[in-house]
């Protein structure tokens, strides 16, 4: 076998270390605001106007975005309480995190068929693809499911941020030996980036459902008892991830292959009680809402 | 034979993809409406801070204009004087 000389990569405690220090850190108090006041019934149109506010940029984003094709409002939104008037409480809630997350995939930094461009591309197709079936097959609004969603491979990020040449080489190897990447990541660094994006998860206190979803979203928990609700989250983001892959929407050119297999997909599906044909609809609808965002301009920052 | 067999299978897989269609729309249209109730609630939240804000500012304004009345008022009796 030809042996290849790699970077070192650093142990995960540093990466955490360094991503804790770093602007990456700063969407983990936005998150938690934005997951507080979606979790509780009570929070008032004034917090999250309030919380929005006190950020300027990103303020005027999501005021930009009330105000695009996207929406359709025919009069001028100039104010975050006309937008929660226009376009929903719910919709600004998601607007304001989809805005901050987005803000560390704004920079394009391509390394082999890796791109933060399509990544970014991904995890919003995963976000909406789980937001759509806990709407539309467990009658459920999922405000958590989308936040987690959104950030289930923010581990990549950490690792492509962090130790750069190490990611190079990663990248690499997977695309040559068609790996995936939670594979090469094991034998490469000692862990996944799926272990990397819960224990930031953690560090920023975020809840125990939505940083065990990251932990899990490359393979099904099968530590929790099948049918099990605290199970759902962890088994949505981890069947949405898989059929985004397979519908094209990778961060990587060629597309590298998902942990499960197809078996263990279905049975994930049966556990949650998805018809295949209601998911394939489901991921229409996303490819759909991505084109329409990408014609008008606004997938990216 | 085979082709009705075919067709009725088509059929069939068109049927529940409607099926799954019809549901989704349902489940999606419940949680619409109630988030418009809250919306609305929302709004109406807003309304009531936007009428208190105007109430203060009109309060605000009424005490300036006492005391620009008062002042002319006592400018001109200086002239007077």
């Amino acid at each position: 076998m030809k042996k290849t000389k790699h970077h070192a990569s650093l142990s995960l405690e540093s990466l955490i270390s360094k991503a804790a220090l770093s602007p990456l850190s700063s969407i983990g108090p936005v998150v938690h605001k934005v997951m507080a006041i979606l979790r509780n019934p009570a929070s008032s149109a004034t917090e999250l106007k309030e919380m929005i506010e006190v950020d300027p940029p990103l303020c005027s984003q999501v005021l930009r975005r009330a105000n695009s094709a996207y929406y359709g409002i025919r009069r001028d939104i100039s104010s975050i309480q006309e937008a929660i008037v226009f376009i929903g409480f719910n919709a600004v809630t998601e607007l304001a995190l989809s805005l901050k997350v987005g803000k560390i995939f704004e920079q394009e930094h391509k390394v082999g068929g890796y791109s933060r461009k399509a990544l970014w591309k991904h995890s919003l197709a995963v976000a909406l693809c789980c937001k759509y079936i806990y709407r539309r097959e467990f009658r459920e609004r999922g405000d958590d499911i989308y936040s987690t969603a959104l950030l289930h491979d923010l581990g990549i990020i950490a690792e492509e941020q962090f130790m750069p040449n190490a990611f190079a080489d990663l990248i690499e190897r997977c695309v040559s030996e068609n790996a995936s990447l939670p594979k090469i990541e094991e034998e490469l660094f000692g862990y996944t980036h799926a272990g990397v994006g819960q224990r930031l998860a953690s560090h920023w206190r975020l809840p125990a459902e939505m940083t065990a979803a990251i932990m899990h979203h490359e393979k099904p928990p099968s530590i929790l008892p099948p049918g099990a609700k605290q199970s759902r989250p962890a088994l949505t983001v981890c069947i949405a991830n898989y059929a985004c892959i397979r519908a094209g929407f990778s961060c990587c050119e060629p597309p590298l292959p998902p942990v499960i297999e197809e078996g263990k997909y279905e049975e994930a599906l049966a556990q949650l009680q998805i018809p295949k044909r209601a998911l394939e609809l489901i991921i229409t609808e996303v490819q759909g809402e991505l084109k329409q965002l990408q014609e008008n301009g606004e997938l990216y920052l | 034979m085979k082709g009705k067999r075919k067709e009725l299978n088509e059929d069939q897989r068109k049927i529940e993809e409607l099926e799954i269609i019809c549901r989704h729309l349902e489940n999606d249209l419940f949680l619409t409406r109630t988030e418009n109730r809250e919306n609305a609630l929302k709004y109406l939240e807003l309304l009531t801070e936007l009428n208190m804000k105007n109430a203060e500012l009109e309060f605000l304004r009424q005490v300036l204009s006492n005391k620009v009345s008062a002042e002319k008022q006592e400018n001109a009796g200086g002239t007077e004087c």
